[in-house]
């Protein structure tokens, strides 16, 4: 392959500026004429029967266009991947928040104020929020299909766990929790629907997944597929909370009935209450090894609490059940998860998808068996860990590997042999390592993979179509960067159009560290038949063979001799004109080749290529008061090769603080039921005070399936964030945190339990 | 979460402000940075019918020297008082306080005058301007009359001000000696929180330097109001920087009799007696390592 041009160069945003100098059109920001304002009436009860509804006082507020209940939906149960949804509650309501009627109104305020004239009777019911009271016997069922409030079951079982755990000179089990967090993204969830004179419905969303989302909205709406259009304007991040959200729907409901366009944006309480948090997990963990520190046999049960309707906890649980069993050399894994209602929130995605939670009990669990072995645990990690090349124990195929790399060059960059030689005294350090995904096979399900679409026009402006959306996270860019590359142009050339279901591919979207080697295949795909499109005119004007014709610094020239060329634009003038007009379209694909997992062994290479990294953290913790302060960070990723290493190491950045707010502060408190901080003064995020330095280190092993050799970064920035934290508030104090987050306030309740 | 609709009223000039004030009575808010009213009246807990704002009465936005005194405009914003120089030479307690406050966005808008009527018990400003026995100067169409800040709250929430009265100004005497003072602050991230305890702690030498004259400690956030813990003061008051030292956990320790704190959300309320305890010792050691033998002497 010839050196790279734009590929592995540090590129701002290409959207950047448009962004930092207030240019950009969020979906708040966006207004259609005749726009209404729509606002949802939210339950203030966590389980309860309605018994009556009275909207007519809300729709003779004057300025109030439409107003609907259960009543005006199309009354459908659908959902992305369980049919326990309905647009707004039927008879009953199942958490604090959950969506009873709306209004839409000429302003907001005078949605607000009709929400008041709403009068709706209730019969409240016992609830239970706890995800392991839920399942106890004679707890109040949410849905009463669903014995024992179990709305799903996984079960993996391979090798011989009994055996294995016979075989271990050490064995190690604890409870674990991790907690509900929020993924606190800028912009709040909530979308502008219209619809035509045919019905159809277009919505203004900020989606990751603009596809499954129309086929999921088609069924609660009672429409086909293409009487759903969603287009994806520039939005305020995700972080895996924006996918299916019942506030879309409502908007589209309301749009209905009044025949205008409505505008429902959550407000920030609103989205606290009912966007889709992190799933809250129980996990017990029981860990073997040899007396050399080879990891034996792994067993789990992870209780996973779904809230009041599964969005996709289920798959969340399931990930959280073998994932992470394909970082080490495990034989013998056995895994029980349960899915389980109860009367909060809906929980689903954010940043993890379910290893994050697991990275965290099985990286603290190996910290402990470390210790117990009195072995480095850094050196635990390197005896355990996959390779390139290996097959691990769920038949996922790594390809290229470089978590041994990114172990030892963590560990040197932060001195770690010298910090746990010399220790101080409440001082420490703590490693953790995880893997990822790029794709995830079993959650795709018809198929996986992308595709692109790139258009020249006649003045050279390259626009890329894809079907992976950009939240913030740099996605655009990156295309921008790999079409650029293949194409032969300067980046400022390429441009990529925001996705919109009547134009784009029909993309999976934005989840499970999927885009950059998914949809950047597929972009590079369609930048190749765009090239060879290309390459025919240019041979044209240069007297020679199109499997000759090269492109760089925009020029076309004939392999071999650069001096003689033809400029880039008047090649695709060229190519405009013989075409009378008709612009020059590539279109490609890329099939991963991976497999679904069979279903009941989950055997299967799920993603075409896995990502890895090692984090550590340096913490003091103030002994007199249980503060914990991070000192220090390394994060070593191996990400194939960074197309943008400047983004690459943002987002590095970006998971490690996200990933320390989690472990130190970050915590949705349930009291009776309803969310007691939904706010951000008492629902704490770091700030850049909070922020230690963050030393990020680039493994670049090239992957053969990736864009240029790339893999994901996404997710695993943030996944072992929190255990590498939590090891080294162990290495300091030798307090074991087995539940998230760690506040001052409990390490010093720890502290004081000891014999002085 | 809209706001209710309300009259709104600008006032050109502090006779204006107690002119409205008196006209439209007990159901009228007073705006100044709005940092705390705009948010309650969203949540609906206040719910003014007018609101008088006082963002152009600018002759409240002063810091001034009055021989022995100087004089705090209620107007004055955090941001300016963290940065001014009178206050950084007299009371660097008050500037290290209020520079704490929320954010640089919250500290560039919101005011001293605000953040004592909004009389949170963990105002930040408070400690320190209790310690500092601080007076404040309440105006009404009828007159001023100037009060300790000590008698100004009188619950969380709630202070001695009638509807038709206003927080003018507050007034602190220098210190007449070598002086010290720190403010140390719990919160849960390193910004943008609120104070779950707050300790100010200032001290006067005499003249000799030799002993403490005066010690003076604002507890924030640990009781229904702002307080003063007089015990641990007068434990610590009269003795020397060996006595005192000697002295320090045992006053520290009585600082927690002061305090009466809730539990919530933020913190139990042990936790916060724990932190009172362990800030006041570690504030108390560093003043007089300052005063008796630091390099940071103030003059």
């Amino acid at each position: 392959m010839r050196d790279l041009d734009v590929v592995g160069q540090s590129y701002p945003q290409i959207d950047a500026m448009e962004k930092a100098m207030g240019k950009t059109k969020f979906v708040s920001d966006l207004a259609l004429p005749n726009m209404l304002y729509g606002r949802i009436l939210r339950s203030p009860y966590a389980h309860a029967r309605i018994k009556h509804i009275d909207i007519s006082k809300a729709k003779s507020l004057t300025g109030v266009k439409a107003v609907v209940a259960y009543a005006d939906t199309p009354g459908i149960k659908f959902g992305p991947r369980t049919e326990d949804w309905t647009i707004l509650a039927s008879d009953k309501v199942r958490f604090c928040g959950d969506e009873v009627a709306a209004v839409a109104a000429v302003d907001e305020d005078i949605a607000e104020g009709a929400l008041d004239l709403i009068k709706v009777e209730y019969e409240e019911l016992p609830m239970v929020s706890d995800p392991l009271e839920a399942m106890e016997p004679d707890v109040p069922l949410i849905h009463e299909d669903k014995p024992g409030n179990i709305a799903f079951e996984f079960k993996i079982d391979v090798g011989d766990v009994d055996e294995a755990f016979k075989n271990s000179y050490v064995i190690y089990e604890d409870r674990y929790y991790t907690n509900q967090v929020y993924q606190a993204y800028l912009e709040p969830m909530g979308a502008i629907a219209d619809v035509d004179l045919s019905g159809r419905i277009t919505f203004w969303v900020g989606t990751q997944i603009p596809n499954m989302m129309r086929m999921t909205y088609a069924k609660a709406m009672g429409v086909s597929p293409d009487s759903i259009r969603v287009i994806v304007p520039d939005y305020g991040g995700a972080f895996g909370a924006k996918m299916e959200n019942n506030v879309h729907l409502v908007a589209a409901v309301l749009a209905q009935k009044a025949g205008y366009p409505v505008k429902m944006i959550n407000t920030r309480h609103d989205d606290f209450i009912a966007g889709n948090p992190r799933v809250p997990m129980y996990i017990d963990i029981k860990l073997g090894a040899t007396r050399e520190g080879i990891l034996t046999g792994k067993e789990v049960r992870v209780v996973g609490g779904a809230g009041a309707r599964v969005v996709y906890a289920h798959a969340i649980v399931a990930t959280a059940c073998y994932r992470a069993d394909s970082l080490y050399r495990f034989k013998h894994v056995r895994s029980k998860g349960y899915t389980v209602y109860t009367n909060t929130v809906p929980t689903s995605c954010f940043r993890g998808f379910g290893n994050a939670q697991m990275t965290f009990v099985l990286e603290s669990a190996l910290d402990t068996i470390a210790d117990q072995l009195d072995i480095d645990p850094a050196e635990l990690r390197i005896k355990n860990g996959i390779g390139p090349d290996e097959v691990s124990i769920h038949g996922w195929i790594i390809n290229s590997c470089g978590l041994k790399d990114c172990i030892s060059k963590a560990t040197e960059a932060a001195k770690w042999q010298e910090k746990r030689q010399l220790k101080k005294p409440f001082r420490g350090i703590g490693i953790s390592c995880c893997n990822h995904v790029s794709g995830n096979r079993a959650f795709a399900r018809e198929f996986d993979g992308a595709g692109g679409i790139v258009r020249i026009g006649r003045d050279g402006r390259v626009t890329v179509y894809a079907g992976e959306s950009d939240m913030g996270q740099g996605q655009k860019t990156v295309f921008a960067q790999i079409v650029a590359e293949r194409l032969g142009v300067p980046l400022n050339l390429v441009h990529v159009a925001i996705v919109d279901t009547d134009f784009s591919p029909f993309g999976l979207g934005s989840f499970a560290t999927r885009g950059t080697l998914m949809g950047g295949n597929g972009v590079l795909a369609a930048a190749d038949d765009a090239f060879k499109q290309l390459a025919d005119v240019a041979a044209e004007m240069l007297e020679a063979n199109p499997n000759d014709i090269e492109c760089s610094n925009e020029k076309f020239f004939v392999k071999g001799s650069p001096e003689r060329n033809v400029p880039f634009k008047d090649v695709t003038e060229k190519a405009t004109f013989v075409r009378y007009g008709s612009p020059v379209v590539g279109t490609g694909f890329y099939n991963p080749g991976t497999e679904l997992p069979d279903a009941e062994t989950k055997y299967g290479n799920i993603s075409p290529a896995y990502p890895f990294a090692c984090q550590v953290a340096e913490v003091e913790v103030d002994p007199d008061t249980g503060q914990i302060k991070v000192l220090n960070f390394v994060a070593a990723h191996d990400i194939g090769r960074a197309i943008n290493p400047m983004a690459t190491e943002g987002q590095i950045q970006g998971g490690v603080i996200q990933g320390l707010g989690w472990a130190l502060m970050e915590n949705m408190v349930t009291e009776n039921g309803s969310i007691a901080n939904p706010d951000f003064l008492d629902y704490l995020i770091p700030t850049a005070l909070d922020s230690p330095n963050i030393t990020p280190i680039l493994v670049e092993p090239i992957e053969s399936s990736g864009p240029y050799g790339a893999k994901g970064i996404g997710e695993p920035a943030l996944n072992p964030a929190m255990s590498a934290i939590t090891n080294a508030i162990y290495n300091a104090t030798g307090i074991r945190i087995k539940e998230l987050p760690v506040s001052a306030e409990k390490i010093l309740k720890e502290l004081k339990k000891r014999p002085k | 979460m809209r706001i209710r609709p309300f009259e709104y009223y600008t006032a050109i000039n502090q006779s204006d402000v107690l002119d409205k004030l008196a006209k439209y009575g007990p159901d009228t808010k007073v705006v100044a940075g709005g940092t705390d009213l705009v948010l309650a009246m969203k949540r609906k807990t206040i719910l003014p019918r007018v609101v008088v704002s006082l963002h152009k009465v600018r002759e409240l936005d002063f810091v001034r020297e009055e021989d022995s005194r100087v004089c705090i405009g209620a107007l004055t914003r955090h941001a300016d008082l963290a940065m001014n120089t009178t206050l950084n030479d007299n009371f660097p307690i008050l500037c290290e306080a209020v520079s704490l406050i929320g954010s640089w966005q919250i500290r560039n808008v919101a005011t001293i005058g605000g953040n004592l009527c909004n009389a949170s018990p963990a105002a930040d400003s408070a400690p320190p301007l209790l310690a500092l026995d601080a007076r404040v100067v309440i105006a009404s169409s009828e007159g001023e009359d100037e009060i300790p800040l000590s008698s100004f709250f009188t619950g969380p929430g709630a202070t001695v001000l009638k509807s038709n009265q206003l927080l003018k100004e507050i007034v602190v005497e220098r210190p007449k000696t070598r002086s010290a003072g720190c403010y140390l602050k719990l919160m849960r991230k390193k910004a943008g929180d609120l104070s779950l305890v707050g300790v100010a702690f200032q001290a006067e030498t005499d003249q000799a330097g030799e002993k403490l004259a005066r010690v003076a400690i604002g507890l924030g956030g640990v009781a229904p109001t702002p307080v003063r813990s007089p015990e641990t003061e007068a434990m610590l008051t009269g003795l020397s920087y060996d006595e005192a030292i000697k002295e320090i956990p045992e006053a520290a320790r009585a600082a927690v009799r002061a305090t009466s704190p809730i539990a919530d959300i933020r913190a139990s309320a042990d936790y916060r007696r724990t932190i009172v305890e362990i800030y006041v010792r570690r504030a108390a050691e560093k003043i007089l390592g300052t005063l008796f033998n630091g390099e940071d002497i103030q003059k």
